[in-house]
This record gives C-alpha cells, structure tokens and sequence, in this order.
C-alpha cells in the first residue's frame, strides 16, 4: 500500500522536473569558460590519481644514483627520459609528482567527505534539538575556527604519531565546523516554515522530516562547503607533510616533496617548481569549482 | 561596558581552563609518557624511579589536579632537551612571532584593504577581474611555497633580501610577505564582497542623490560600514596568523616560537608544546577580547543597546 502511494506520487511530471534543474544548474554553470577550465582540471587530477601507476614514466620509489639531479628535460644535460628530471637519489620527479596526486587527492576526499557528513550530522543534531546541546557543539565550532589548527595537529600529530588514517582523523576533527553551522543555520530557519509543519501533521517521524525534508534542502549549501573544505585539506595535508607531521617518506606527496626541495632552492629549482604548482593548480581548481557551483546552485548567493 | 569586559573574561578563564584540560588528556591518552622519555636501553629500575619522581603513579585525578595547580602559575615543566623551564623558552621566542605575526597584520591592513576596495569599483572592468584573479591564484598557493619562491627570486637570483635569520628590516620583508599573502588574498575578497554588498544599498544611492562626490560616499558611506565586518573578520586572522607562522618560520629560519614547537613536536618534547598551546590560546582568547571591545566601539548600534 505505502508502496504504491509512493509510485503514484513519483508521476512522470516530477521526474522530468527533476530532470531540468540538474540541467538547468549545468548549463547555468558552464556558461562560464572559468568553470569549465576548473572542472577540467579536477577530473585531471583526479585521473592522474586514480591511475598514476598507467601515467607516470617511472616506479617513484626507484632510485638510481647514477642519475641524481637531473635538470628537466629542455635544459642542459636533462633528458627525455626524466622529462621533470630526478631528485637527490635520481627518482624521476614527474612519477613523484604524479603519485603525490594520489596522495593529496585521495586524503583530500576521503577527509572532506566524512567532515562533511559529520559536520552535517552535528548541525542537525544542534539544530532539532535543545538548547544545551546546540550551545555546546557551537562553542566548540566557535573554538575550532579561531584556533589555529595546525597548532592542533602538530600536537596531536606529536603524541598519536603520524599515518595515512591518523591524518585523516586530524583533517576531519578540524573540517566538519563550517558543515554543522551552515546545516544548524539552516535547520533553524526551515523548521518553522509551512512544508515541515504539514509533514509534521501528517504524522512524520522527526528523523525522517530531518533525512527527507530537511537534508534534501541544505544539500547544495553543503556540496559548496565540501569543495572549499577540500581545497582546504589539500593544502593542510601538504604543509603538515611540508612539516614533517604527514606522509612519511619515501612515499611521494607533495609537501614532502617539498622539504628536500627547499634545501636544494640554489641548485635544483626543479625540485621546488613541480610539487608547488601541482598543489596551486589543484587547489585553484578547486576553490573555482567551489565558486562556480555556488553561482550556478544558488543565485541568492551570488556577489 | 563594563559588564561586558566582565562577562568576556569570564569566558576567557572558561575558555583556558578547557584547553588545558583538553591538552591534559590528550598528552596523557598516548600512553606511558615515561616510556617514552626513558633512553631506550634504560634499566626497569631506573624507569619505574622516573615514573614515581614525574608522578605518574598517581591517580589520574590527582595528576591532573597537579597539572591544573602548576599551570595556573605558568609551571609546564622542563624541556626534556634543554632542561630549562619549558614556559621561559616560548617566552624568549614569543617576540620573534610577534614581531613576523605583526609584519604580516600591516601588510594585510596596509595592501589587502585598499586592494579590496579597488576591486568592488573596478567590478566589471578589466582590472576589477585581474585584481579577482589574483586574489584567487593568492588563495591557493601553500604559504611554504611561495616562501620557497620568494627565496628562489629575491635572494639566490637578485640577491636583494636576505633569505634567513632574524636582523633589521629588510630580514622581515620577505618572511611578511610569505606570511601574508594567503590572508591578504582572502581580505581582499571580504572587503571586496562587502563593498559591493553595501554599495547597492539604498542610503549609497540617497547620497549619491544628494550630490556628495563619488570618493567621499565609497569612502565615509561605505568603506566605514565594511570596516565593522572587516574588525571580525581581523580578528580572528590572528590567531590564524600564529598558525601560518609556524611554516614561515621553518623556511625562513626565523628563530620564533613556531619553529620551536615544530622541534618540539618532533621531539616528543610536551612540555614545551605545552606551554606553547597554552601561550597561543591566551593570545587568541585576548585578541578575540579585543576585537569585542573595538566592535563595540565602531559600531554606534551595538552600543545602543
């Protein structure tokens, strides 16, 4: 029976409405040729991680003394076969580089998206229910984002150790903020209006006005967040691996990369160049993707 | 007013007694502290006399009463690598940060916001957008990076500034700007936002009707309503600051507290991270105080209440 109500109240009408606000959102956000090149240059990244074994020349953990500081491969003694040249113990810099992707991507994803969920969680949670428990997981917000985190890993990072998931749960404990305020701000203005209160007469469970009513509503807020937060987590995990608190050589990514590159500034510029650009350009195209989505999800929001 | 200083400091000794607490229990949740001081091929003896004279054969409340009693009197300990008071090194450091954390905080006042003004009128023309995508290229670039950069340019190939250390003013140029480019970036884009926010309002429109010149309205009408967000938004950069210290200060060699948790940090030396935390926190509750206080004054509704 209730199976049934639901087959009947998903007509054919509302599917294609459904339909043309995803197109009409897409179409709003490639009219701009910016978001085009920002989205193009995520997938980039995100299929240079994916398949970094296929794209890069060479193993990044191989070394060959042989060859150690090779200059890229349109200068001087460089060679086509080291296009980015090597590094202090001759490991090609381009497979380096390409691998780091993985790294910084996969961190950055994973980290943002379980915030996300978190934060999301929190903020329904501080905006359905009382007082006392909405105070307290703002004070900590608030708390969160006037303190500066990197002091707060470093410290955490001192004592747990450093790993793959430990920086995962240090990115995380620092990200989830900004979701819980922007889903408690919204629960708190939506909760009163006429939709929740005629769902409400019907009988509906407060979880399911919460998942079904509620959720679907601040989901293009959140989509917004999660790509600021995700710039965000790449550039943390690079200064904390910069800083020796993430990723553990010999495995490449690109703030490490970065602190063998910093000692050899005079000598091999190479060494520097890459991994920072690879970083600037994933988060430039990040935080563009981030600014297009919310221009073409929210109008309103617009500046 | 005076209420609310009251109420502010209030929370600000809630506030610090919750970091440390928070500090205590994460320093104590690791494990055996000894273990880990004790030399490696250290005697069972000689680690369970260490762990008696450190105190950590006491019960947990009573340890942490201790850490709360000491604490309260700036007693973190000493530096298990240097064996002097771990609170004494941060304060001998503290200047150094000040002084880059304080560099940075003019460059940001003195550049961003201007910046942010020119880009709200230059909207829609060439070079409102090159200010935006400067803005945007500013907001990506790790600040360690483009410390590296800076270096690469003006001290190995110009040889113009100094690349390391701490001296006189041309010491301090470089290691600013690094510091401050990410936040000017982001101020830029704030003040920005707001001018054009409050540029579209109604009482712009009112005084441009009444004939006031076009500088004087950005300037009195809307830069002074900007300047109330801009105090917040300020505000809470500091304490940011202090963060994004930490890696200017490891390219630059720059001798601040910053680098000195991060040796500490690597060391496993607490208490000095300790007291470091502890040193920021009230740096940031102090400042977010002030910021407060100056809302207060700048904006004429809040005080009406």
């Amino acid at each position: 029976m209730r199976k049934q109500l639901e087959m009947t109240s998903n007509t054919a009408d509302d599917l294609s409405k459904e339909v043309s606000w995803i197109r009409m959102v897409a179409s709003e956000f490639v009219r701009s040729k910016v978001n085009v090149v920002a989205l193009g240059l995520f997938i980039i990244s995100v299929l240079t991680a994916l398949f970094a074994p296929t794209v890069a020349p060479h193993d990044p953990l191989s070394q060959d003394l042989m060859k150690r500081l090779l200059p890229p491969a349109w200068i001087g003694e460089g060679t086509g076969e080291h296009i980015l040249g090597t590094d202090t113990v001759g490991r090609d810099v381009l497979s380096r580089v390409v691998f780091g992707a993985r790294i910084s991507m996969g961190i950055g994803l994973t980290s943002a998206t379980i915030a996300g969920i978190f934060g999301v969680l929190m903020g329904l949670i501080s905006g359905f229910f009382g007082r006392g428990i909405s105070d307290l997981i703002m004070r900590i917000t608030d708390a969160q984002l006037s303190f500066p985190f990197i002091i707060v890993a470093i410290t955490i990072a001192a004592v747990v150790g450093s790993g793959l998931w430990k920086l995962i749960i240090i990115l995380t404990l620092w990200g989830w903020a900004p979701f819980a305020r922007v889903a408690r701000s919204s629960v708190l203005s939506l909760k009163e209006r006429e939709f929740i209160l005629a769902s409400r007469a019907l009988g509906a469970h407060e979880l399911r006005i919460m998942f079904f009513h509620i959720l679907p509503n601040i989901l293009s807020a959140v989509v917004v967040i999660w790509t600021f937060t995700l710039a965000q987590m790449i550039l943390a995990e690079s200064t904390l691996s910069f800083l020796g608190f993430g990723i553990q050589p010999p495995t490449p990514s690109w703030g490490e990369m970065l602190t063998t590159g910093r000692q050899y500034i005079s000598s091999a510029w190479w060494l520097s160049i890459f991994p920072g650009v690879s970083i600037m350009l994933t988060v430039l195209a990040v935080n563009l993707l981030g600014d297009g989505l919310r221009d073409a999800l929210d109008p309103n929001l617009r500046v | 007013m005076g209420r609310l200083i009251a109420r502010r400091l209030l929370q600000l000794i809630l506030v610090v007694v919750v970091i440390q607490t928070v500090l205590f229990f994460i320093l104590r949740l690791s494990g055996d502290p000894v273990s880990l001081l004790a030399p490696a091929d250290a005697s069972p003896e000689f680690v369970e006399d260490l762990r008696e004279r450190m105190g950590f054969n006491d019960p947990l409340y009573v340890q942490y009463l201790r850490f709360v009693q000491h604490t309260a009197v700036l007693d973190f300990g000493e530096s298990f690598l240097t064996h002097r008071p771990a609170i004494e090194m941060v304060f001998d450091r503290l200047p150094a940060t000040v002084e880059l954390a304080g560099g940075a905080l003019v460059l940001i006042i003195l550049v961003a916001i201007p910046l942010g003004v020119f880009a709200a009128m230059g909207h829609g023309k060439s070079y409102g957008h090159f200010l935006t995508l400067i803005v945007v290229i500013g907001q990506a670039m790790p600040s360690f990076w483009l410390g590296i950069l800076l270096i690469m340019v003006f001290s190995v190939d110009l040889r113009l500034l100094p690349s390391f250390g701490r001296g006189d003013l041309s010491h301090l140029i470089l290691p600013s700007v690094t510091l401050a480019a990410w936040f000017m970036a982001k101020t830029t884009r704030v003040v920005r936002a707001e001018m054009l926010e409050v540029l579209r309002q109604d009482y712009i429109r009112a005084a441009h009707a009444k004939g006031i010149p076009y500088h004087l309205v950005v300037s009195k009408h809307a830069f002074r309503n900007v300047l109330i967000t801009l105090t917040t938004v300020l505000g809470l950069d500091v304490g940011q600051l202090l963060g994004g210290a930490i890696t200017t200060e490891i390219v630059f060699a720059w001798s601040g507290m910053g680098r000195q948790v991060v040796t500490a940090a690597l060391a496993r030396d607490y208490n000095v991270v300790q007291a470091s935390v502890f040193v920021i926190a009230i740096i940031v509750v102090a400042v977010n105080l002030g910021t407060d206080i100056l809302y207060h004054y700048l904006d004429p509704r809040i005080r009406a209440q």
